[in-house]
Parts: C-alpha cells; sequence; structure tokens
C-alpha cells in the first residue's frame, strides 16, 4: 500500500508536464520527472521493502488537505523567529527565501543553473518524500562555499507562520570547496499548526574540505517536519553532524552520507527527545564506496508518554571499500509505559578486510542510580530530570557552535520540567 | 559489626529507606520522625546519610552539578536560600581537598570510571558537604589504601559532635584504629547479639563470630 500526503491542488501540479504552468521555472524539467517518480512512489506504509515507514502511522498525511503555497508574494517574511539574532542567517519562511539575501555574504557564490547538480546527491528514487520536495520546492538555494567564508558560520532558520495546512519543501544545494572548513546551523522552528514541511538539504565536500552541521529542531505539536540531509564525501574531507530533534507531531530525521572518497570521514550524531503521542523516525545510512574511509553513527532517544521513535541505521559497505571502519550505536532511555521504540541496526558489508561494529539498548532509568540521587536529598522527579538531562547531553555537548548549543540546551531544560515520568 | 551475610547491609538499607525493602513491622524513630513513613529523599533531608558499598555510576551528570543539587534540596527543606554558584564551589573545592580527590577526576561523571577507592573517598566527600545527622558508612573502609583510610577517619571525627551520630559498618580494625567508637555491636542473623566498646573488636579480631553464635 502506497499513501499520498493529501494535497488539495494535486490535479494542478499534475498540469505541470503539459508546461502549462510556470514555463519559466528553470527546474520545470526536473520537477516534471520528480513529480512523475513521486506518482511511482508515494509514501510506501506496508508491505515488504518498507522498511523506512512502517512503524510510523503516517495516516494523518491522508486526513489532512494540504494546499500549497505558490504566489511567492504571499509570504513576506514578516514571520521572524526571535533567533535571527544569529549571524550569517538565511532565513527560510514557509519554504521559501528570497537567494538575494546570499548575495551580501562574502565568500558566499550563488550557483548558475548549469552549475547545479540538483538531486544528483538526494535520488528522487531513493524515496517517496525526496521526490515529493523535489516536485514542489519553490526556489532552491543554491551556493558554494567559498575560502573566504572559512571557518565562518552559516545559520538557516526555518519558520512559517501557523496558518493553514500547508505543504513546504525547503531546498538546499551547497557544495563546499576543496579545503574550506565551516559549520552550518539549521534551525528549524515549527509553527503551531499542521504544517508538512519536507525539507532536502544536499551537499558536497570536495576533496579536503570540513562540515560541522548542527541541526536543532523544535517542533510543535501539530507540526510535521521531515528532514533529509544527503551529503556526498570527496577525498580526505570530513563531516560531522550533530541533531537535536523535539517531538513534532511526526517528524523524521533522515541522513545518508556517501563516502566517495579514500580518506573522508564522517562523525553523525543525533538526539530524538519524544513526548505526547508524537513519532519520530531516524534513519541513518553511510554508504561506503571506496577504501579507507570511516564513520560513526552515534544516536540517542529519550522517548516519554505515548511517544513512538524508529531508529534504522545502516552501514553499507562496498565490495572494494577495504579497510572501511564503521561503528553504529543506538541508546533508549524509556521514560513511560506507553512509549516505544523499535531500533533496527544494519550492517551490509560486501569487502573482507573492515572493521565493523553495532550495538543498541533500550531500557528505563536505573532504580539503582535514582535511588542514589534520592539518597542524597533530591527528590524523585528532580533526579529523574537530571538522569534525563545527563543522558542527553552526551549528544547535546557535541554541538560544535557554542551559540546555537545554547538554543538545543534551553529547550530541553524548557521541556524537562513540564514531563511526568511514571 | 558481623560476619557475612548477618544483615548490616540491610539494616542500613532499611534505615535509608530503599525501596526494595519492605518492613512488616515496627518503626524507626529519629528525632521527632518515625523514618519508615517517610521516602528516601525526605529521610535524606532529614540528616539521614548513607555512604554505599557499591555507589552508582551516573553518566552525563558531573559531581559537581549533582552535589548542587542534593545540597539545595537540603537548603530548600530548611528554609535557606540555595548557595551561589560562588559560595558553594568555594566550600566544594575546600572539601575536595581535604579529603585528597584531584579535582581532575571530578571533570568526569560522577563515580564513572572511578577506581573502588576513588568511589569511596567521594562517598565521604558527599557526606563533608551535606553534614548528616545521622551517617551510615557501609564498609566504607574496605579497599582503602592507608591514606584514605586515614583521610576518611579524619573527616568522621571532624564531623563528629554530640548532635551526630555515625553507624560504621566495617569487617577491620583499621579504621577503629582513626576512629574510635562509642559502642561496638555484633549482629548475626540480623539479631544484635552482643554490645560492648572498642574492646569487642579485638576479641572478634583473634577469635571469630564463632563464640557469639
Ligand atoms: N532481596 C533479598 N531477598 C532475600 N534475601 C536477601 C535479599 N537481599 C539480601 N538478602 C540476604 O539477607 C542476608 C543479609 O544480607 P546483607 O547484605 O545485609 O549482609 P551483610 O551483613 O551486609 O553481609 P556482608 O558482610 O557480606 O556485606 C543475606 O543472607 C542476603 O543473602
Ligand atoms: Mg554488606
Amino acid at each position: 500500500m502506497k499513501v499520498f500526503p493529501n494535497i488539495e491542488n494535486l490535479q494542478h501540479y499534475q498540469d505541470l508536464k503539459d508546461q502549462t504552468v510556470k514555463s519559466s521555472d528553470k527546474f520545470g524539467e526536473f520537477k516534471r520527472q520528480s513529480f512523475k517518480t513521486f506518482l511511482e512512489k508515494g509514501l510506501p506504509v506496508s508491505g515488504k521493502g518498507n522498511e523506512r515507514w512502517k512503524y510510523l502511522d503516517l495516516r494523518s498525511l491522508v486526513k489532512t488537505k494540504y494546499k500549497l503555497l505558490e504566489d511567492l508574494n504571499k509570504t513576506d517574511n514578516k514571520f521572524s523567529p526571535d533567533v535571527i539574532f544569529l549571524q550569517n542567517a538565511i532565513s527560510i519562511v514557509n519554504g521559501q527565501v528570497d537567494s538575494k539575501i546570499l548575495s551580501s555574504m562574502k565568500g558566499i557564490k550563488v550557483l548558475e543553473v548549469d552549475e547545479i547538480d540538483i538531486g544528483g546527491v538526494a535520488d528522487n528514487n531513493e524515496d517517496g518524500m525526496i521526490a515529493l520536495n523535489s516536485s514542489f520546492f519553490i526556489e532552491p538555494l543554491c551556493f558554494r562555499i567559498t575560502e573566504d567564508f572559512n571557518y565562518a558560520n552559516l545559520n538557516i532558520v526555518f519558520s512559517g507562520d501557523s496558518e493553514g495546512q500547508r505543504l513546504d519543501c525547503p531546498r538546499l544545494f551547497i557544495e563546499i570547496d576543496s579545503g574550506v572548513e565551516v559549520t552550518i546551523n539549521e534551525l528549524h522552528v515549527s509553527p503551531s499548526a499542521d504544517v508538512l514541511k519536507v525539507s532536502v538539504l544536499e551537499i558536497i565536500l570536495q576533496e579536503g574540505s570540513k562540515v560541522l552541521h548542527n541541526i536543532v529542531v523544535n517542533g510543535s505539536k501539530y507540526s510535521k517536519d521531515f528532514l533529509f540531509t544527503r551529503i556526498s564525501q570527496n577525498k580526505n574531507s570530513y563531516f560531522k553532524s550533530v541533531s537535536y530533534s523535539d517531538a513534532p507531531s511526526l517528524g523524521a530525521n533522515d541522513i545518508k552520507v556517501c563516502m566517495n572518497g579514500e580518506y573522508s570521514e564522517c562523525d553523525l550524531r543525533g538526539l530524538y527527545f519524544t513526548t505526547g503521542s508524537s513519532q519520530f523516525n531516524t534513519h541513518v545510512v553511510v554508504d561506503h564506496n571506496v577504501p579507507y574511509t570511516k564513520s560513526n553513527q552515534f544516536y540517542k532517544g529519550i522517548l516519554t508518554d505515548n511517544s513512538r521513535a524508529v531508529f534504522s541505521g545502516k552501514i553499507l559497505v562496498k565490495r572494494d571499500a577495504q579497510k572501511t571502519y564503521a561503528t553504529q550505536k543506538d541508546l533508549n532511555l524509556l521514560m513511560s509505559k506507553g512509549a516505544e521504540i523499535d531500533t533496527k541496526p544494519s550492517l551490509e558489508i560486501y569487502a573482507d578486510d573492515v572493521e565493523c561494529f553495532h550495538g543498541a539498548t533500550a531500557g528505563h532509568v536505573d532504580e539503582n542510580t535514582l535511588y542514589y540521587m534520592m539518597s542524597r536529598g533530591i527528590d524523585k522527579d528532580r533526579a529523574t530530570q537530571i538522569l534525563v538531562r545527563g543522558f542527553a547531553d552526551e549528544i547535546i555537548n557535541d554541538i560544535s557552535d557554542k551559540s546555537f548549543r545554547k538554543i538545543a540546551v534551553e529547550q530541553i531544560d524548557k521541556i524537562l520540567p513540564s514531563l511526568s515520568f511514571q | 559489626m558481623g560476619p557475612n551475610g548477618g544483615g548490616k547491609s540491610t539494616l542500613v538499607n532499611v534505615l535509608a529507606g530503599r525501596s526494595s525493602y519492605t518492613l512488616d513491622s515496627g518503626r524507626i524513630d529519629f528525632e521527632s520522625n518515625n523514618l519508615i513513613s517517610m521516602t528516601i529523599d525526605e529521610r535524606a533531608r532529614a540528616g539521614v546519610f548513607m555512604a554505599f558499598q557499591y555507589p552508582s555510576e551516573i553518566p552525563g551528570v558531573r559531581p559537581w552539578q549533582f552535589l548542587k543539587a542534593a545540597t539545595d534540596s537540603h537548603r530548600k527543606s530548611e528554609g535557606l536560600p540555595e548557595y551561589s554558584v560562588r559560595d558553594f564551589s568555594k566550600i566544594y573545592d575546600s572539601n575536595l581537598k581535604e579529603i585528597g580527590i584531584d579535582s581532575e577526576l571530578m571533570k568526569r561523571s560522577l563515580n564513572d570510571g572511578f577506581s573502588g577507592g576513588e568511589k569511596k573517598r567521594n562517598e565521604i566527600f558527599q557526606m563533608m558537604m551535606l553534614k548528616p545527622k545521622l551517617a551510615l558508612l557501609d564498609e566504607t573502609d574496605s579497599g582503602l589504601d592507608v591514606d584514605a583510610l586515614k583521610a576518611v577517619g579524619n573527616a568522621v571525627n571532624k564531623l563528629r559532635d554530640d548532635r551526630r551520630s555515625f553507624l560504621i559498618v566495617t569487617h577491620y580494625q583499621r579504621l577503629l584504629d582513626h576512629v574510635k567508637p562509642d559502642f561496638v555491636h555484633i549482629l548475626i542473623d540480623g539479631k544484635i547479639v552482643e554490645s560492648g566498646n572498642h574492646k569487642l573488636v579485638k576479641k572478634i579480631e583473634s577469635s571469630g563470630y564463632e563464640s557469639f553464635s
């Protein structure tokens, strides 16, 4: 069975293929092809071959009629969260952005159409959600980060107004020049409305470049946030991603890294914190395509109330990828009887001279530890909060940018006292 | 004192309020409270402290942060304001120095990978910080080197006054060389079979527990 998000003016978009609409769109052909793929794929939710989504209940995507914002001028960027104090900030509102903002940033070069290999890293055929984004993005933000931006931080803030049931499809394509080192912070402030956001970020790391990628998702009780990050790493490059996501009603952190150059290394970490009846999917894939590459996946989950999370991590080592070193770990803290985790680490190894390790755990707060803390006079709620915070810190402390880490810490400290742990 | 399995840890845990123990009958009077009706943390705030035989390792939680939370809880229940970070750190650092714990060690998570002796010292450090009215030390002396033993003895002696009590569970004479007990009790099969003063320890060292059972 396939599920299609209920998009009110789908028919309208189907007409895209006749080039009757928006013939000026420079990505018109790509969108048309993508839309075909989307119609073929939908979002598989049951049956074989649907590992990614089968544990989540996606039916709410069908119940709601999502609308597309077509008119760029409809949004005048009036909504801006109070975090825009961040330097080098790009604000993406309702999935839309004015790419002119880039021209004011030193070291960032907007790419010409023929320089953009859109969909080259994020393959539409991989998942219906990606094809959905590729069909409906409005104006993708495509740029190159050059030497003049070296060691700087780029902040991308995603937000939106809480009007209506909307589909937002932000799309970014970033190329990192050879030898350049940057921090890319991604902050998602979800509107308090049933907005379906499917965001796709493609990054190509050229030889010897280094990217520290931090993601904070501040979900709302109504929002649906699906984040796809697709990375291609060339020789000697380094990619580190640390994400913190709290409780959109439905959400996903979906990362795929292709190690395409020798001596490249990636380190992927994340914390998912689910509350209420939210559902969250973490899907991480590392493809080791060449020899001498190294990867690490380290994820943690804190699950409360009746929330549910899925972790599926995959390490794929191709036949030629000798001397691969890959590790994977997923640790979960279940804070209530109603919370549920499905964790499925997987290894697919075709080379023989490799070292791969994986492991996963799910458990409740340790009674002895709690007793120990309470025996010092700390009451049960506070002790539990301290324990949960300690569990979270191991990931949060890895967010490389200090001011960005503070956003995550403040968020977690705001949620913790409001929770009751049975 | 008493043979293995005699019930010493059980007694200490019951006093501290471990929830895995259920009391069928009786009461535990401590000052004006009946401890039985109080939770572990309430007992702690009323002044009961237990130094664990096997302290927990708590990943991600720093000792400083942990003790600040504990101290804040105690002060709150006494109707006192929380210590400022600065004031607290001063007390923290001076006690740390006194018990002889390397401050580098305390940058790790609480008890995380601490050696047996380091854990024990850390228990006594917490006792020094919280200044309990009743301290329960369950085999704190076992596994300690000579210097640590002396430091523990000094810590107890320094706190010792007519408003505080210590219940020290031990198998050996050596801690008692540093801390001279007012009473020595022998616990076998859950019952105190003999009480006396420090001379009783000598008798146990020479002829064991057999003569008591
Ligand atoms: N949960 C339990 N259920 C049943 N028996 C228990 C339980 N916990 C402890 N015991 C038993 O109670 C008895 C007393 O144990 P306790 O740990 O208090 O002894 P102890 O005097 O501290 O011994 P040691 O000197 O070895 O530390 C032992 O026989 C022990 O096996
Ligand atoms: Mg014992």
